[in-house]
């Protein structure tokens, strides 16, 4: 019977099972003896992980439809219907509401920019009192973010610096203007560290490929590995009945 | 699954049953069609009868014109054609293939230009249908033992006299690939040469093996090579000749070749026809086989072996086939 113990193989042999082991190639059975085995083995959890780092994430994709097509299921026409119409009206109105609810406040970051600039250079050129008396009350039902709006549309302060709440991604934009910089007060340095209001949506990271210099060989290696993985994927595809029976040869070729 | 290796199994032991009706003959050496290695998949093996999993058609024509003006003058030409398929529910590759060949062999009795005084014309038909089981082995392997029956009518008619042959034979072998390569044997039955002064006739056997590899860094890369290879297998014998038996040593050689580039979708190389180039994709491919020499003005030996002064031929092959996936 095998253990994990014997899992201590030859280099080849450990990488391969290793890279099958990220595939998902390998069988339960396997992958159990293999799991044990990493429990006990730093240095095959060294392995593990620089095999990790070297995969490359392949972009997810819907296969349903392809999988359909390929296997010839009819599809229903997707046709109209009237909860769908119904919900596509009710989500038409929805969206054409959200601007006017957040208009001052979604503004596209490029727009938001030009108009803290704006806003900067007004301060500069007009005494700020004269503003600040155009500026219509708020009601004491405001809320503090609309206050803080207000009071710099009142004073032409950029909206940084009215509010931390009020901060926006244009941090740049001090470097860009060291005049203003110098006259911005001591506390607006300090809160443009904080996080803006709405933060942007954080990016998708793409997976970093591991900058790891290779040899020939081991290109090779990882190549060869690469194609006896797709080869047992397409095997596994086979004993799970949706292949044909026979293994052809590659027409491309022969 | 145990139901379709049941049918399977019946259908394979009806066919060696029914094999047993008939005597075993090398019909397809009999044409001789010179084709390109690979325009007609299942010439040398008929395993290769449903070998894609899906339908797939060939188209064959051949014209081969030599002209050694001291010896002889030879036009013929060939066309074949080829379909074959898998069926799923016998897990069983069925193909069927005819090839026609017409020529004439013109040839000098004396050293007057111009005149041929024997005329020989040839006309084969050859028909062969393949049956191919397939076993797959973990989803990565195929093993395909094979039958083909065939069937072979032709005439050679030479000045008054008109020689008829017809009959029947069969072939037997196995196929074992992978999508990168494969390897065949086959069995082709028993030949005799029957002595023209009553000695008992020399029997020997003919078989073909077959082989082809892809050299390519991976399966999708743009670049490959494949080399096939066909070697006639027979065993040692000895042939008639001019009032002897000469034994034939040549128990082993090459039948026929095809060491085939391709890059993305474009193939060249060299067969054992002449140079070939054209279109391959995992559908269509369109090859163009050519070969054409000149033999100047014969001097030295070659002038009696190959015919003298402006000796020249040409052999043009086209060769189609489509896989209906």
């Amino acid at each position: 019977m095998s253990t994990a113990s014997s899992f201590i193989w030859d280099e080849e042999s450990r990488d391969l099972l290793l890279f099958d082991y990220l595939e998902g190639n390998l069988p339960e059975e396997k992958a159990a003896m293999l799991e044990q085995a990493l429990a006990a083995d730093p240095a095959l959890q060294a392995a593990l992980s620089s095999w990790q780092a070297s995969v490359v994430a392949e972009p997810y994709y819907p296969t349903g439809q392809l999988e359909a097509a390929l296997l010839k299921i009819p599809q229903a026409s997707p046709g109209l219907s009237y909860s769908g119409l119904a919900w596509s009206v009710v989500l038409l109105l929805l969206l054409s509401l959200m601007p006017a609810a957040h208009y001052p406040l979604q503004l596209p970051p490029a727009h938001a920019e030009q108009q803290a600039q704006d806003l900067a250079k007004d301060s500069l050129h007009q005494p700020p009192q004269k503003l600040q008396e155009a500026a219509p009350p708020l009601s004491d039902a405001a809320s503090p973010i609309e206050q803080a709006a207000a009071s710099s549309i009142g004073s032409r302060q950029p909206l940084q610096a009215a509010s931390p709440l009020l901060q926006s991604p244009v941090v740049p934009l001090a470097e860009q203007l060291p005049v203003l910089d110098k006259q911005a007060p001591a506390e607006v340095q300090v809160q443009r560290v904080l996080p803006p209001l709405y933060p942007l949506p954080a990016k998708a990271q793409p997976r970093q490929i591991a900058p790891k210099q290779i040899s020939r060989q081991q290109a090779r290696q990882i190549r060869h590995m690469k194609e006896k993985a797709l080869r047992q994927k397409q095997a596994n595809e086979f004993m799970k009945g949706n292949r044909p029976y026979v293994v052809p040869l590659d027409t491309k070729n022969f | 699954m145990l139901h379709s290796y049941l049918k399977a199994g019946i259908f394979w032991c009806g066919m060696l049953l029914s094999l047993s009706c008939y005597g075993q003959r090398d019909l397809s050496r009999g044409v001789r069609l010179h084709e390109p290695l690979g325009s007609m998949p299942t010439q040398y093996t008929g395993a290769f009868a449903g070998e894609t999993g899906s339908p797939r058609l060939n188209l064959y024509t051949g014209y081969v014109w030599r002209h050694f003006p001291s010896r002889e003058r030879i036009n013929f030409y060939a066309f074949a054609l080829s379909y074959d398929q898998f069926i799923p529910a016998l897990r069983t590759g069925i193909g069927f293939s005819a090839h026609r060949r017409a020529g004439r062999i013109e040839q000098l009795s004396d050293n007057q230009e111009g005149y041929y005084p024997s005329v020989l014309d040839l006309r084969d038909q050859y028909y062969a249908l393949d049956i191919a089981p397939k076993f797959s082995i973990k989803g990565k392997y195929t093993l395909s033992p094979f039958i083909t029956l065939n069937y072979l009518k032709g005439s050679n008619k030479q000045n008054w006299l008109d020689y008829q042959l017809e009959g029947f034979g069969s072939r037997l072998g196995i196929l074992w690939n992978t999508p990168k390569y494969y390897i065949g044997y086959s069995f082709n039955g028993i030949d005799g040469y029957q002595a023209p002064d009553g000695r008992k006739p020399q029997k020997h056997f003919t078989s073909y093996l077959q082989a082809g590899y892809t050299f390519q860094k991976s399966s999708d890369a743009n670049f490959s090579v494949t080399p096939q290879l066909v070697l006639l297998i027979t065993s040692p014998y000895h042939k008639y000749g001019v009032g002897v038996y000469a034994k034939n040593k040549l128990d082993q050689y090459v039948e026929a070749f095809n060491l085939n580039f391709r890059y993305k979708q474009f193939i060249w190389g060299v067969n054992n026809a002449g140079i070939h180039l054209g279109f391959q994709s995992e559908r269509l491919r369109l090859m163009l086989t050519n070969d054409s020499g000149y033999f100047g003005d014969g001097a030295g030996g070659r002038k009696g072996i190959l015919g003298g002064q402006g000796a020249t031929y040409y052999e043009g092959n086209l060769s189609l086939r489509y896989v209906f996936k």
